[in-house]
């Protein structure tokens, strides 16, 4: 969804150069990590609060793609863009979206004041163009929810900080070979609500203590439905490129040896014990 | 042909591999053909037996409230008097100082056990009201946990309604069988069904095993059902399921004939001749070198003590079981085989896994594990091993056909000797058929 309304909006302007975000006045040489790709549930007072030439940043760790969700007060059509007010019980901004001609209908044409919505913003730090700050904030997609969605969102944004918080504090202890969380930033099914369905619970079964490479050739496994469970084959191609062959085949070994996997119809199909 | 004129699977008779040993335990032997010597008889082992089918489904949800209590308190006291506890509390009694108690693990709701979600359940009895309260395992390290396991903890319960442990006691193993010293050799041979493959009745890979037992001449074939799956079963039988199971019989008193072999057969839940309930009344007398046994069961020949059981309870245990950090790597088989020992219980789970329907007067009567056995038969899906736990030798030997292909079945050789018998002096193998 708003992967793909990505470029076109972002026009360029978004390209995440180093000297755009870095921080202007210390001038200190704090390293970025490489293109973090995270879409976190936030509450408008935490964009409110943010000042003019900071990243927008959840329990410390940056943000660049934020979910809003909030009542829309009004929409401004001009010819080039469309402004608008949202609203959550925390405080009002307003957002802006470039309109794309090519894009096909308008997604907010099933939309009107009133309604409640799910906004995908990129908060952008920088003094504003447009005054009133308006400019930093850029829609790139929205939806009508339902109150129970908007609900869930209040309960997503505080998740979100905490999930943060709780990894940065693992990969600071340098000891999480689990979850995903080091050094590559986090994942869009770590932060976002709900997500996580292909990781398997860090707490659950004697997963703890497998090496990431392990953990991907479990995962892949894990994920197989049915009572034939996975193909060698299937899980091969679902790791090329990843673990070579002869690794998955050491470390499926293993997991079957340690109870995690058995074989289902013959030996080349294996099935996750605990789905 | 005994059955259906169905092809014969290509996948089993093209199979590679046959006979190799996948687990292996004990000094190698020279050859694993038997001596002629006769062994004593089978005697099954508890202060009852099961030895014919009773009425299941007529249980009243008071007498299941009862056992499960009873078997809460039982364990209790044993864990209280192994690990020396001073007096035990009920776990949801507030306490600022540490208190021991003692409950059942349970998870708060449905799906998978995991840390955040273990509740204790306390007995009704001296020491609790069945209420139960959140467990906190965060300061616990390296105890493996699962549903149904009968735990004293040490800890506090500042609130009521959380007890956090920081000691945890799991293990009661049974007592230790008589010591003895074998006065001959013996050797046992087991499989686990289904004896066919999926997609034919012609029980080939059951004739690769008995062509075994013919020429290896074992003392003890324990044989573990599934004998005629529910599973496999699709093609329409033009007999009945007696007459299937008759010509079963007659396939092994063939095999076995003139040897001294004796033959154990154990049925299993999924047996369509079997009845579906755990535990499993044994198969009905049958002329020939048969011993029916009910499953599970736990018998003795000579001295030595076996314990056995058909359903696949590890697998079940597994789906259930969570294992705290901390303590290096662990052996997860091994720990999930321990969990039978530790807690005196063929099928120590609740609630019991959906495919099995357990009978809880029965379990408590017939389930439990009187004696440490020398050796436990506990097949499973998984791969076949032979390792030692707690003093106890524990062989899976997988099932012997898996789906349109081979799979394996275990030996066992007890050597005769002048020292009491453990672990160490048996010789076992699991092999490909």
């Amino acid at each position: 969804m708003w992967s793909s309304t990505e470029k076109p909006a972002q026009g360029g302007g978004f390209m995440q150069s180093p000297g755009q975000f870095g921080s202007p006045s210390a001038g200190s040489t704090e390293k970025r990590q490489d293109r973090i790709q995270s879409v976190v549930p936030v509450a408008v007072a935490t964009v409110l609060a943010t000042p003019q030439d900071q990243p927008l940043r959840v329990s410390g760790a940056e943000v660049h793609m934020a979910v809003l969700v909030g009542r829309l007060e009004t929409i401004d059509r001009g010819g080039t863009k469309v402004s608008y007010t949202l609203a959550d019980e925390t405080g009002t901004l307003t957002a802006l979206r470039w309109i794309d001609a090519e894009a096909g209908p308008e997604p907010d044409s099933d939309l009107a004041e009133g309604m409640l919505v799910r906004m995908v913003v990129r908060v952008r730090p920088g003094p504003s163009k447009g005054g009133a700050g308006s400019t930093n904030i850029m829609c790139f997609h929205l939806e009508a929810v339902t109150p129970e969605e908007e609900l869930i969102h209040r309960l997503e944004v505080q998740h979100a900080a905490l999930t943060i918080a709780h990894v940065a504090a693992l990969s600071a202890g340098g000891g999480a070979a689990n979850g995903g969380g080091g050094g590559t930033g986090l994942t869009n099914s770590m932060v976002g609500g709900g997500g996580g369905a292909d990781v398997p619970m860090v707490t659950g079964g004697g997963i703890v203590g497998l090496t990431p490479q392990q953990q991907m050739v479990y995962s892949a496994i894990h994920a197989a439905v049915g009572d034939q469970g996975v193909h060698r084959d299937q899980v091969y191609g679902s790791l090329t490129g990843k673990v070579p062959r002869p690794e998955i085949d050491r470390i499926m070994e293993f997991l079957s040896n340690e109870g995690h996997i058995y074989n289902t119809t013959d030996d080349d199909h294996f099935k996750a014990t605990d789905c | 042909m005994i059955i259906m004129a169905t092809a014969p699977s290509e996948r089993y008779e093209s199979r590679t591999g046959r006979g190799d040993v996948i687990s292996s335990w004990g000094p190698e032997l020279q050859s694993w053909t038997a001596a002629d010597t006769a062994v004593g008889d089978v005697t099954r082992l508890g202060d009852v037996t099961l030895d014919k089918p009773y009425r299941y489904m007529f249980e009243r949800l008071r007498e299941r409230t009862d056992v499960l209590n009873a078997h809460i308190l039982r364990l209790g006291e044993l864990l209280q008097k192994r690990y020396k506890l001073e007096e035990l509390v009920q776990p949801h009694a507030i306490s600022q100082e540490p208190v021991y108690a003692v409950g059942r693990i349970a998870c708060d709701g449905h799906g998978r056990l995991n840390s955040k979600s273990i509740l204790l359940e306390g007995g009704k009895g001296d020491y609790g009201e069945g209420r139960h309260v959140e467990l906190d395992v965060s300061q616990l390290q390296n105890a493996g946990l699962f549903t149904g396991q009968v735990v004293a903890v040490s800890g506090v319960n500042p609130t009521g309604r959380k007890f956090v442990a920081s000691g945890i006691y799991t293990a009661v193993p049974p007592p230790t069988p008589e010591p003895v010293k074998p006065k001959h050799e013996l050797t046992l041979v087991t499989a686990c069904g289904p004896f066919t493959t999926s997609e034919d009745l012609l029980y080939n890979p059951l004739r690769d095993l008995l062509e075994q037992v013919t020429r290896l001449k074992p003392h003890l074939v324990l044989l573990v059902g599934p004998f005629i799956d529910t599973k496999i079963i699709e093609n329409e039988l033009a007999e009945t399921y007696h007459e299937l199971w008759n010509r079963l019989l007659e396939l092994i008193r063939v095999a076995v004939k003139g040897s001294h072999t004796r033959v154990l057969l154990m049925p299993s839940t999924s047996d369509l001749h079997a009845e579906p309930v755990l535990p499993t009344p044994p198969f009905a007398a049958a002329a020939g070198p048969f011993t029916m046994l009910p499953n599970p069961c736990c018998f003795s020949v000579d001295g030595l003590v076996v314990g056995a059981t058909s359903t696949d309870v590890l697998m079940h245990l597994s789906q259930q079981d969570i294992k705290l950090p901390g303590g290096g790597p662990s052996d997860r088989l091994a720990r999930l085989a321990g969990y039978l020992i530790d807690q005196q219980s063929f099928y120590p789970l609740y609630p019991a896994e959906e495919s099995v329907g357990l009978d809880f007067q029965h379990w408590q009567r017939h389930c439990q594990l009187p004696v440490l056995p020398h050796v436990l038969v506990t097949p499973s899906d998984f791969k076949g091993f032979v390792k030692e736990v707690s003093g106890c030798l524990v062989v899976n030997p997988s099932r012997l056909s898996r789906g349109q292909v081979g799979g394996s079945y275990a030996r066992l050789h007890m050597p005769p000797s002048e020292r009491d018998l453990a672990p160490e002096v048996f010789s076992a193998q699991v092999l490909k058929i």
